[in-house]
């Protein structure tokens, strides 16, 4: 029961039920626009899921001569169920420890349970935002394509609400005992990141070897998939083994088909019953205890003199700021750093796992002109700074605290280049690990390799400097934990959109300047010249702006 | 030092005053209370002052230069203590202390110095090597404070400043306003306890429902009052009226 009132709480301040209800009564134009920002969102991501379900379409077309149609609705339940499970990990630790609101439960006469469960079904809402855009087009091309009917779509709903269940409870129960054993140490906080960062190299070593192919029997290996008729379903759901039982309910007909269902709904009930138990035990022990900050020794006089007489430009000890919070907020870390290594991962992973992957990501590395294989690399690389969201919440994780750079006697235009050099240095880290591939992986030359690494560098700026202006713009200031500074802010989505469009638009420019020219030069000039120029002109858009904005931000 | 000229504010679109026709000057060497009952404009006030909120109307002078026309040249002349000590967790206090040294351009030798005496002054001890989440109220009010006196400001504007202070730090505050203002520099703060601000100020200024009911050294306000004993009957008779 006080898990039923608790979880209404939750849903009314993760989801701001609260103030939408209030600013729909009082104040109509500001809930126009909430709901004209959401609308944006959508419209920017449609056509990255456009291209989703025509890649489905066409797999399903594919799939339709050998028999196995049902990989379509197979692969798709792995891949929302393993992205829920890998983003999850960061997710769970954020709301489950980080939120400022447990100070004011925790002393509360309720059980650890009840928060535990009205924490978990706020990450469940948030994951459909994850499951909805990789299953829905699935569920939608295989239902259309081979004619089903209501029972088809009922499955379909029921499915769809349990698609992130199962890999929520594993992340929780991973989250659970992790935090439960490190609060033990003294420096718990560098061995959660530790741990996390192993956790997760642990879960994506263990999907590799499960879906990778046996060395020496390919052929065999690949010919009894073929003939097999379920060969190709039970292979896809070998790296994520419950998706098997949703995709047959919706597949098999008939009796099976009600007999799969339950089998999942079953397991999925087992994952938060598991999860309430485990928890009961384990999360006041993981919890308690866990901002207790070790004290450092007592700093002698000269010391304090050593450490006092250096001085930086008002600039730099922005971006030093701006660095050792992020560096020192394991929210704020995990977020930036894994999720872009996260996808990194996830991008290099067909490398590793056999089948002739590497040689046809080998060819598609060496292919000519080289202008494309470059630009490729330095757009993964703008990429991946898109997904670090250092740049789309550098203003909204200022918070309460933006007082102090309201206050402070440093010019706004001096502040934002600070910020400007801060996102770029953070961005900067997919350098030299985008180096290491290209060179050691891909055996590219070291020419091509700078070529790419410097190209990449100047992509990244119309990335960072429209996500800076975007949160610029409209800072989410407002929150109480850090984790909805980052986590729960449309502007890292918004960013996102932002910088996807950017260089969807520049790959149509050097694609025009390709086929005008046939040369190379044209293209860089082209995109790169596009880039800087973008860059530059969202840098001088927040240049402007700024005075104005440092004077109302929060006021 | 302060000059501010009928200064307005309002919230909820003209539905709620919060300052209303302001009108105050603060000499230099002075040290100006600031007293008014809860919600009365003090902080909506010193806000306006220091930039973090814009006024409606009205103009905000400091040291000559007005605080809607050139922020800058005002922002380097004060030091601000706001109500709530909120500064960032994830910094060493001497880390926040480096920051605000190097944003106000205090130079490193003349840092090394004050650091270390403003420290002496407010004795947060062996703390200001250690993260400043790990600090208590008191400990981090000390650390804005020294941030605040770094870059010694010509006007030290302070909203509660005595609030979650021991008994020595407060005295030590009070003795450090003193001597700053004894250089010609200036004082003005927010505060609810009255003896502080009876015995400290060289006048008082009280605000009440954002208008400001009267303003003066002590023997001035007491004239105003019927009850001329202490401060505190004269601030509880003027706002109950």
């Amino acid at each position: 029961m006080m898990m039923l009132k608790l979880i209404g709480l939750q849903l009314k301040v993760n989801f701001n039920l609260s103030a939408l209800k209030w600013y729909f009564k009082h104040d109509f134009k500001r809930f126009a626009g909430l709901l004209g920002l959401v609308v944006l969102v959508i419209v920017g991501i449609s056509p990255i899921f456009f291209l989703y379900l025509m890649l489905v379409e066409a797999s399903y077309d594919i799939l339709l001569p050998l028999g196995q149609t049902e990989v379509v609705l197979a692969s798709a339940l792995v891949l929302a169920s393993l992205l829920v499970l890998l983003f999850g990990l960061a997710f769970v630790m954020s709301v489950f420890y980080f939120s400022r609101d447990l100070s004011l439960l925790v002393p509360l006469p309720l059980q650890p349970r009840d928060i535990l469960g009205s924490k978990f079904l706020v990450v469940l809402l948030y994951d459909y935002l994850t499951v909805t855009p990789f299953f829905l087009p699935a569920l939608w091309v295989y239902g259309v394509n081979t004619g089903a009917g209501v029972l088809y779509w009922v499955l379909g709903g029921i499915v769809f609400l349990l698609v992130p269940v199962i890999p929520l409870a594993l992340a929780s129960l991973l989250i659970l005992v992790l935090m439960r054993f490190t609060n033990l140490s003294r420096r718990r906080d560098t061995l959660r990141l530790i741990g996390f960062f192993l956790l997760l190299a642990a879960l994506l070593a263990m999907n590799f070897f499960i879906s990778s192919i046996p060395l020496g029997e390919e052929a065999e290996f690949l010919e009894n998939i073929l003939l097999d008729e379920d060969g190709l379903i039970s292979l896809t759901t070998r790296a994520y083994p419950p998706a098997l039982y949703a995709a047959r309910a919706l597949t098999a007909g008939g009796r099976e088909s009600l007999l799969n269902l339950l089998s999942y709904l079953g397991i999925s009930a087992a994952g938060i019953i598991l999860v309430l138990f485990v928890g009961q035990g384990m999360f006041y022990q993981g919890l308690i205890g866990g901002a207790e900050i070790q004290r450092g020794r007592v700093l002698s006089r000269e010391d304090l003199a050593r450490k006092t007489a250096g001085t930086s430009s008002p600039e730099w000890a922005i971006v030093i700021r701006e660095i050792k919070i992020l560096i020192r907020t394991p929210i704020y870390l995990i977020n930036s750093l894994a999720t872009a290594a996260l996808v990194l991962i996830i991008l290099l992973i067909p490398m590793f796992t056999g089948g002739g992957q590497i040689s046809y990501y080998q060819g598609l590395a060496k292919m000519e002109p080289r202008v494309v294989p470059i630009l490729g690399a330095a757009g993964l690389i703008g990429l991946l700074s898109l997904f670090a969201p250092a740049a789309s919440s550098s203003f909204s994780r200022e918070g309460r605290l933006i007082w102090v750079s309201r206050v402070i006697p440093v010019a706004p235009q001096k502040q934002i280049r600070g910020k400007v050099l801060y996102a770029m240095l953070v961005s900067s880290l997919a350098l030299p690990v985008m180096a290491l591939i290209l060179v050691l992986l891909l055996n590219w030359s070291l020419m091509d390799t700078v070529l790419a690494l410097a190209a990449g560098l100047i992509l990244t700026f119309p990335a960072v400097t429209s996500n800076l202006l975007i949160d610029l713009l409209r800072p989410y200031l407002a929150w109480d934990s850090e984790q909805k500074a980052i986590k729960q802010n449309i502007n890292v989505l918004l960013g996102l959109a932002a910088g996807v469009g950017i260089y969807y638009l520049l790959f149509l420019a050097g694609k025009a300047a390709y086929g005008l020219t046939a040369a190379e030069r044209p293209v860089y000039l082209v995109v790169l010249g596009g880039a800087a120029l973008l860059g530059a002109v969202f840098y001088a858009a927040m240049l402007l702006l700024a005075p104005q904005r440092y004077r109302d931000l929060g006021g | 030092m302060i000059k501010i000229n009928d200064l307005s504010k309002s919230y909820n679109r003209g539905a709620v005053k919060a300052v209303n026709n302001l009108n105050l000057h603060v000499k230099a060497g002075e040290i100006f209370g600031f007293l008014g009952p809860n919600g009365a404009g003090k902080t909506t006030t010193i806000k306006m002052m220091v930039g973090l909120l814009k006024p409606d109307r009205g103009t905000l002078m400091i040291s000559g230069y007005s605080i809607t026309d050139q922020p800058l040249e005002v922002k380097k002349r004060i030091g601000f203590v706001p109500d709530t000590p909120e500064i960032y967790d994830k910094l060493t206090g001497l880390e926040y202390l480096n920051f605000m040294g190097d944003v106000y351009g205090v130079p490193g030798a003349v840092r090394k110095e004050r650091i270390a005496m403003l420290l002496d002054l407010f004795e947060p001890g062996g703390a200001v090597g250690d993260l400043l989440q790990s600090y208590s109220h008191g400990m981090r009010q000390k650390i804005v404070l020294v941030g605040a006196m770094l870059h010694q400001p010509e006007v030290f504007i302070m909203d509660e400043p005595m609030v979650g202070l021991d008994p020595k730090s407060s005295n030590n505050l009070k003795n450090y306003m003193r001597e700053h203002c004894n250089q010609g520099k200036t004082v003005f703060f927010s505060t609810h306890i009255l003896e502080v601000a009876e015995r400290l100020c060289d006048r008082i200024g009280i605000i009440h429902r954002g208008e400001l009911i009267a303003c003066g050294t002590m023997e001035e306000l007491k004239k105003l009052s019927r009850d001329k004993e202490t401060l505190e009957n004269i601030f509880l008779e003027l706002t109950e009226k």
